[in-house]
């Protein structure tokens, strides 16, 4: 009978399809096993090197394709190479939840067993500094291997007036900001307005800051902000054709909890220089500490590879280390570009130090970053 | 221009990458004919292997699978009544009684061959687009964009036309499903009872299979039957080329229509086949048999979906929005080859532009001609009874919908959902406008929401805003107007005889 091919048919699609899930969810990033990454001449026997044969997964609590997945995809086979016994790296794509979901699940499901990474961003630090009710995970139970900073810069329409920072507080025109949620990275942008003493209206919604980009060009906006590479890539063409004029950068976090220019852009007042500039002051007050707490948490630290704080302590040194060597190796940092944006990796002592100026977060600073978000954007579910 | 395109042509056509484009096809052809699994599906799958290809290798692979997705996909649709991919659940309206009455292969053939000619214009629309693009994506604001959703929306009064309060009803429903999650603006959770699963919302291809694909599944096996109720099957795919092109205009102007949907920003290319489609029933004459195998219902579509890539690749590459879940992983897929979407891509990554164009044209093509040589083995699964078939469908199909999160939530959704799809097949409900409902409350909400919070009313009187406000109004009354016309015509024709 012809059905019976058929039904061969259907069993090997079926197959197939099984092979797909597998797949689709333990993509295998890298295959490497090569030998030019072993570290310091160590033998390959398998007594003493932590990783010989193993097979690192590195979680990722958003969807294939984003940023952080970018990121943890250019990163794995660098892992792959540098850590002592070339172990093997998968990427895993946990989404949902806004990478709450991945995030529990890493701390939940996921063996303390050293082969386990979860990488986070801005987006997973931020529910979990507000204390979201649905994060069950705790950075400070985890370990920082190395991170990542990004930047943001803030500019301006032409149609708005202001040409220099010192016109931002008399606009020609009502300032209208589009952005993407008051309890996202919008909410360094909105304190920085706050900060500054800006009058600008928040139309909040857009899809993404690609969007939001596009209603600035459009003109449903009149001030903007983009991360460093993403300003460097669409709106320096806008600045170049007279359309966009950039007014500050963010700044960074620096060891000593203080504001400084982005190493991105060395040319750009930082926030804290247009204040004094306006005001002829230096910045404080709770505004501030709030700005100074989610820049730190958003953009200083916007991506972290963590272990679970119980790892065995050969997995966190071994990974540990190979990230210090990684991070001065040149071929890493020329393919980085794009992916790393023109920052250099947080790693040794220093991912330690920023991590728990993020982490080292005062509680009123919390509560009012709280009530400023219930006061002017409507957000009553943090209480 | 013209000596790039030919440049490119050649990169393409390289022997070390060709090869990578037919993976690529290979890839696209099996995640469309698997029901539920989606574009998003096979992008990830490949994601991880472009890492470290030249860019037009990397390319030439993940636009071959995109390209072709929508060829492939037409086999679950016509053959079982079950959606291929979430782009293709308006193909079943047609092809499915096509299939049933026997003649699979001649629906086969017209919508591979409507697919390829679609996939081209898609191709020659993103060409044409290249020095026009800027100044028409930034004429689609908040404002026209929210009304572009309504006119999708307003499908929702074509589909349901016999039973308008019900359509409406379902629609509504759809909406309100579509709500749950998180808010598009307030950072506010809505409906998830707690549940962390749904905190992002229903993802479409749990709601898309349950509602299409498991009532079939229920109906098929109750009555032990096989899809197709003749044992032989008659027609062959010659005839369906012969009926595509016999309606070359309706095919032209469906790929046009789907190129141009795919191309608005933050709509989604989910509905573009029920657009296609419901303007097709609208505007062509004598549309009673739509619905009942009406070989129109299938070329309307599968044009237009094929068409909507090309078309969605404009603020994918120059703008770096992306329209859809496969286009946001290869935004990723570019980045992970040294590359950045925005302006640089029209010019001094014009190269690669050119070849992502040229492998959209290539891959239709050559997904075409494949699907039309397996259509014949494949058109065989309509013989199978229901018992044998079943039970390996539903496999598939929790796979599929498993696939969306791969969270325990999509399996109990996927059949409650079904359930619910069942219960309105029996009521005689029609499930699209829900579908429809569902798939653009986000894009509805949203850009109403960021319309009223920067406007207030004033956008109401925008000219873009009046000018769609006043194609949804034809569209809307033009199906009257058509029947209208027809039966004044044979009125006439009757009064001159007697």
């Amino acid at each position: 009978m012809k059905s019976k091919k058929l039904l061969v048919l259907l069993l090997s699609l079926t197959f197939f399809a099984g092979f797909l899930t597998a797949c689709g969810s333990e993509d295998a990033s890298t295959d490497q096993n090569s030998d030019d990454g072993q570290a310091d001449g160590s033998t390959d026997t398998a007594d003493g090197v932590f990783y010989e044969g193993e097979t690192i997964e590195f979680l990722v609590p958003f969807g294939a394709g984003g940023g952080t997945d970018t990121f943890a995809r250019f990163m794995a086979p660098y892992f792959s190479d540098f850590v002592e016994g070339n172990p093997d790296v998968q990427v895993v794509n946990v989404p949902g939840g806004g990478s709450i979901n991945g995030a529990n699940e890493f701390v939940e499901l996921r063996e303390h067993n050293g082969l386990n990474v979860l990488v986070t961003s801005a987006s997973t630090h931020a529910p979990y500094l507000l204390g979201e009710e649905a994060v069950r995970f705790d950075l400070k139970e985890m370990i920082p291997v190395a991170g990542l900073p990004t930047g943001g810069v803030v500019y301006t329409s032409p149609s708005t007036g202001i040409e220099s920072p010192e016109d931002l507080l008399n606009p020609q025109e009502d300032l209208v900001y589009a952005g993407i949620s008051a309890t996202g990275l919008d909410l360094v942008t909105l304190l920085s307005f706050e900060v500054l003493g800006l009058d600008v209206q928040a139309v909040l919604g857009y899809d993404g800051r690609g969007p939001s980009r596009v209603a600035f060009e459009q003109g449903e906006s009149n001030i903007d902000y983009q991360t460093s590479s993403a300003f460097l890539t669409n709106v320096t063409p806008l600045v170049e054709s007279g359309d966009a004029i950039p007014m500050y950068s963010f700044g960074q976090l620096n060891a000593e909890g203080d504001i400084v220019r982005d190493p991105a852009f060395p040319d750009l007042p930082s926030i804290k220089e247009v204040y004094v500039e306006l005001h002829g002051e230096e910045p404080s007050g709770p505004a501030w500490e709030a700005y100074k707490t989610f820049v730190g948490a958003s953009f200083t630290v916007q991506k972290v590879f963590w272990l679970h704080s119980d790892a065995p302590s050969d997995a966190v040194d071994a990974l540990k280390q190979a990230s210090e060597e990684m991070a001065q190796d040149s071929e890493f940092k020329e393919k980085g570009g794009e992916v790393l944006g023109g920052y250099d990796l947080y790693v040794g002592e220093e991912v330690d130090q920023v991590v728990n100026g993020m982490l080292n977060v005062d509680p009123e600073v919390v509560d009012w970053v709280k009530e400023f978000l219930k006061d002017n954007y409507g957000v009553e579910r943090l209480d | 221009m013209l000596e790039a395109a030919i440049e490119a042509l050649v990169m393409i056509l390289d022997p070390q990458r060709l090869p990578f484009m037919f993976l690529g096809i290979a890839m696209g052809l099996i995640v469309g004919i698997l029901p539920g699994l989606s574009g998003t599906v096979g992008m990830s799958i490949l994601l991880p292997f472009v890492y470290g290809m030249d860019p037009y290798t990397g390319m030439a692979l993940l636009i071959g699978m995109a390209a072709v997705l929508h060829t492939g996909d037409t086999f679950p649709s016509v053959l079982l009544g079950i959606p291929g991919s979430s782009g293709s659940q308006a193909t079943i309206m047609d092809g499915y009684p096509l299939a049933k009455s026997g003649n699979a292969a001649r629906a086969l053939g017209a919508a591979f061959f409507s697919s390829l000619v679609g996939g081209i214009i898609g191709g020659i629309t993103l060409f044409l687009a290249i020095p026009v693009a800027k100044p028409l994506v930034l004429a689609f604001g908040s404002p026209e964009l929210f009304m572009l959703a309504v006119l999708g929306l307003s499908m929702v009064g074509v589909l349901a036309a016999k039973n308008a309060r019900h359509g409406l009803l379902a629609g509504l429903l759809g909406l309100m499903l579509g709500t749950i999650g998180g808010a598009p603006a307030v950072s506010e959770y809505r409906y998830t009872f707690d549940w962390i699963y749904l905190f992002n919302g229903i993802p479409l291809a749990v709601v898309a299979l349950g509602l299409f694909a498991f009532p079939e599944m229920v109906d098929l096996l109750a009555q032990n039957r096989k899809i197709s109720s003749k044992t032989k099957l008659e027609g062959s795919w010659k005839d369906g080329i012969v009926d595509a092109i016999r309606n070359k205009w309706l095919m032209f102007r469906s790929a046009v229509t789907g190129s141009l949907i795919g191309f608005v920003p933050g709509l989604g290319g989910s509905v573009v086949d029920w657009i296609s489609y419901g303007l097709a029933k609208q505007t062509v004459k004598n549309s009673d048999s739509f619905g009942k195998g009406d070989i129109r219902g299938v070329i309307a579509p599968e044009s237009a979906n094929n068409a909507k890539e090309g078309g969605a690749l404009i603020p994918t590459l120059l703008f770096s929005i992306p329209g859809s879940g496969t286009t946001a992983i290869l935004l990723g897929g570019l980045t992970l080859m040294g590359l950045q979407a925005g302006p640089k891509m029209v010019t001094t990554d014009l190269p690669i532009t050119l070849s992502i164009i040229w492998t959209l044209v290539l891959a239709n093509i050559f997904g075409a001609i494949a699907c039309i040589l397996l259509s014949k083995p494949i058109a065989k699964f309509s013989l199978i009874s229901a018992k044998k078939l079943v039970p390996f469908l539903l496999v598939l199909l929790l796979v599929g919908a498993y696939q969306s999160t791969r969270h325990i939530g999509d399996m109990f959704l996927f059949v409650g959902i079904g359930l619910l799809g069942w219960i309105m097949k029996r009521l005689d409900w029609p499930r699209a406008p829900l579908l429809i409902g569902f798939v653009l409350a986000p894009a509805a909400e949203r850009y109403l929401w960021i319309s009223m919070s920067r406007y207030g009313f004033s956008w109401l009187t925008n000219t873009g805003v009046v000018i769609i406000g006043i194609i949804i109004i034809l569209i809307l009354s033009s199906g009257t107007i058509i029947k209208k016309l027809n039966k004044d015509k044979k009125n006439n024709e009757m009064s001159s005889i007697s």
